[in-house]
């Protein structure tokens, strides 16, 4: 059977994505700013006993190869083995859209124009002459919506049908000179004229809402409370529903401890289970909450189109740091988790601007710090708990001001990449884009609670109960206490000077989520629920609220997890920078934490 | 006629592109997205910094101070037939 080989491509915010998850059932992630896909994605599907492989390459707007994306979109397009280009057009900005379709016509390769958005085109009481259009630019076009999964079926019977005609590999793409630029536009706005019957004026209610939330002094304030309430729903609601979850989890608990007394296990394995996998895994699924309900706000910031305003609004302060607004979008994807937040930096031109976004990453407390935040605050600060979660995201993004600032003193003539951003209209988040955004980061949650958590749970409690002398009684004996004990010196003036929290810190590498599992494993903490015996296991050996403090300044600074630090080493490709940047955290949070515990306890 | 930047253009206003004077790879970036000499843009929203939104051939574009500087504009007149008239 042959394979007939289609590539997506299309202006960024085209649709592009939508359409390639309505043909192939996948879930890559839709929203609403430009620059959401980075990296090309491939996917097999049949259509009428015809093996189809659609590519969905990033979203650009020339062929003119000055950023990454188009360079990847361009030598896929020169070299890659498509049958067939799909350029995906949204009909409600056709005149922008046209140059990259010129452009690929141009290239000789086999090419349909699939014009997008034609729902919201009628919607409108727009009307396109598509006959018209085609005769224009001499190419076949096909109406869709890749939303409503309208035209889909057109658009494959019109592929293999010219596939059968056509056929063309190897070309080469020309650059546009500032002249052919000009008399393409001009071409375009004739083929606007022409074909384009009772174009409306945009909506109005983009510029309505434009008019408050990027007002010139309105603007920032704003972005500000926005952030704040994200977080303040994300302690609030996440802790008054968390206290349900923690209920549940002490039933289960004691339910299992029941079972297996009953069924005369013996000590070891009761210990495994209770305090090793339920303390340990079950502790981080209490946080569920928590973070379903930060990653609902971070979906509908992305979803409804303020994402890219924030990026004009932040641009001014980025400015001081030496950055351009755009990096705004990766620090507040970094949030949700750093690995997506650090691949998004793509949309960064400029390897340096690149390299400070991933330096400053790490400070915007990632979901996975949530559980850590929450515990401790909880346990020390009582009903303030949530004021003090709250003030580990200003402090982290306070640190990053300073760095950012330190760096652009230092390097005075780095240059800094200029702001040019598209502002997509506002809309309704869909429902559709939430539920699958949310769900993915939920699984994700839940599989590493039952990977990575699971099997460093198990880890820890073999290394806290076995020592030299084989399976032991007292932790002290054990192997993870010998290590924690090596680095207790090094720890001290942090105010985190106990072999316990050394080895929590050490499992932190894992995921962040596992330090808290870990302090219920080593504190012996048979119902992770219970933070009122963890408090007074941490009181007992002088653990205050400073020390809480200093633990958590500790994890929100020191080196991102395993995942994050391959997902650097892989975007710079620099195993130097990631090097050099391990440890600039290491000793940031030694230093900063130092200082304050120093200070505190003078 | 006056020439002027683009940053001391007013709100909700529109104006004519006269001239573009930055670096080359700015330019290019600008040009591919239908900014050219010629082209009818509206200043949509101005920020104390003096980064602009600008809508120009139906999309909204956000722009730095330093690239609103280095574009140059003038007031479209009601007569002027420089240019036809595109739609809008």
């Amino acid at each position: 059977m042959q394979t007939l080989n289609l590539a997506f491509i299309g202006n960024p915010n085209c649709g592009k994505t939508t359409l390639f998850n309505a043909y192939t059932g996948a879930n890559l992630k839709v929203a609403n700013w430009a620059g959401v896909t980075i990296e090309k994605k491939e996917e097999y599907f049949n259509y009428n006993d015809i093996e189809i492989k659609v590519t969905d390459l990033p979203g650009i707007y020339s062929l003119n190869s000055y950023s990454i994306e188009e360079k990847v979109s361009r030598e896929y397009i020169e070299k890659g083995q498509a049958n067939i280009i799909i350029d995906i057009i949204d009909a409600l900005s056709l005149e922008r859209n046209l140059y990259l379709a010129l452009q690929l016509i141009e290239t000789g390769k086999p090419i349909i124009l699939a014009l997008n958005m034609m729902d919201i085109v009628k919607k409108r009481g727009m009307r396109i002459n598509i006959k018209k259009l085609e005769e224009m630019l001499k190419v076949k076009i096909v109406p869709i919506s890749a939303k409503n999964r309208s035209g889909l079926d057109d658009l494959l019977e019109t592929a293999i049908e010219l596939n059968q005609i056509e056929n063309k590999n190897n070309i080469r793409v020309k650059i546009d000179n500032e002249e052919e630029i000009t008399k393409k536009y001009d071409y375009i706005e004739q083929i606007v004229n022409e074909c384009i019957e009772n174009k409306k004026e945009r909506e109005q209610s983009t510029d309505k809402i434009d008019k408050i939330l990027t007002h010139k002094i309105l603007g920032l304030p704003i972005f500000i409370l926005i952030m704040a309430i994200v977080f303040l729903l994300t302690f609030t609601i996440g802790d008054f529903i968390k206290g349900y979850f923690e209920l549940v989890l002490e039933m289960f608990s004691d339910k299992i401890l029941y079972i297996l007394q009953e069924i005369g296990s013996g000590k070891a394995v009761t210990s495994l289970i209770i305090e090793g996998i339920i303390s340990g895994v079950g502790g981080i699924l209490t946080f569920l909450p928590n973070i379903f309900i930060l990653f609902l706000c971070l979906a509908f910031l992305e979803d409804s189109g303020y994402m890219a305003r924030a990026s004009y609004i932040m641009n001014g302060i980025m400015e001081k740091l030496g950055l351009s607004g755009k990096a705004c979008i990766p620090m507040i994807l970094g949030f949700g988790c750093s690995v997506p937040a650090v691949m998004s930096t793509r949309t960064l031109k400029s390897d340096k601007d690149r390299k400070k976004t991933i330096m400053l990453i790490p400070c915007m407390s990632c979901s996975a710090k949530i559980p850590i935040y929450v515990l401790f605050s909880g346990m020390f600060f009582g009903k303030y708990g949530a004021l003090a979660s709250l003030s580990m995201y200003l402090i982290g993004v306070l640190i990053a001001i300073i760095i950012g600032i330190i760096t652009q003193k230092i390097d005075k003539k780095s240059r800094r990449e200029k702001l040019i951003v598209e502002l997509p209209e506002y809309k309704m988040p869909d429902f559709t884009t939430i539920r699958k955004y949310v769900w993915d980061k939920v699984k994700d949650y839940l599989e590493k609670a039952g990977t990575i958590i699971f099997i460093a749970s198990i880890i820890l409690w073999g290394v806290l109960n076995i020592g030299p002398t084989g399976f032991v009684e007292n932790t002290e004996e054990s192997f993870g206490a010998i290590i924690g004990k090596i680095l207790v010196p090094i720890l001290k003036p942090t105010g985190l000077g106990y072999w316990q929290i050394a080895v929590a810190l050490i499992s932190g590498l894992a995921a962040k989520e596992v330090v808290v599992s870990s302090i219920n494993v080593l504190y012996g903490i048979e119902i992770a629920s219970k933070s009122t015996e963890l408090y007074s296991a941490l009181n007992t050996v002088g653990f205050t609220s400073l020390n809480a403090i200093c633990l958590m300044i500790f994890c929100l600074l020191y080196v991102p997890c395993i995942a994050t630090m391959a997902t650097i080493k892989n975007e710079t490709k620099s195993n130097r920078f990631t090097i050099k940047l391990i440890l600039f955290q290491m000793l940031l949070a030694w230093m900063v934490t130092t200082i304050i515990y120093q200070i505190f306890t003078a | 006629m006056g020439f002027f930047n683009l940053s001391e253009g007013t709100t909700n206003e529109k104006y004519i592109i006269e001239e573009i004077n930055t670096d080359n790879t700015t330019k290019t970036r600008l040009q591919v997205l239908g900014i050219l000499r010629g082209t009818k843009i509206e200043i949509l929203n101005k920020r104390l910094n003096g980064s602009i939104i600008i809508k120009v051939r139906g999309t909204r574009l956000g722009i730095d101070k330093e690239i609103s500087k280095s574009i140059k504009i003038r007031k479209e007149s009601k007569n002027a037939n420089l240019k036809p008239c595109f739609y809008r």
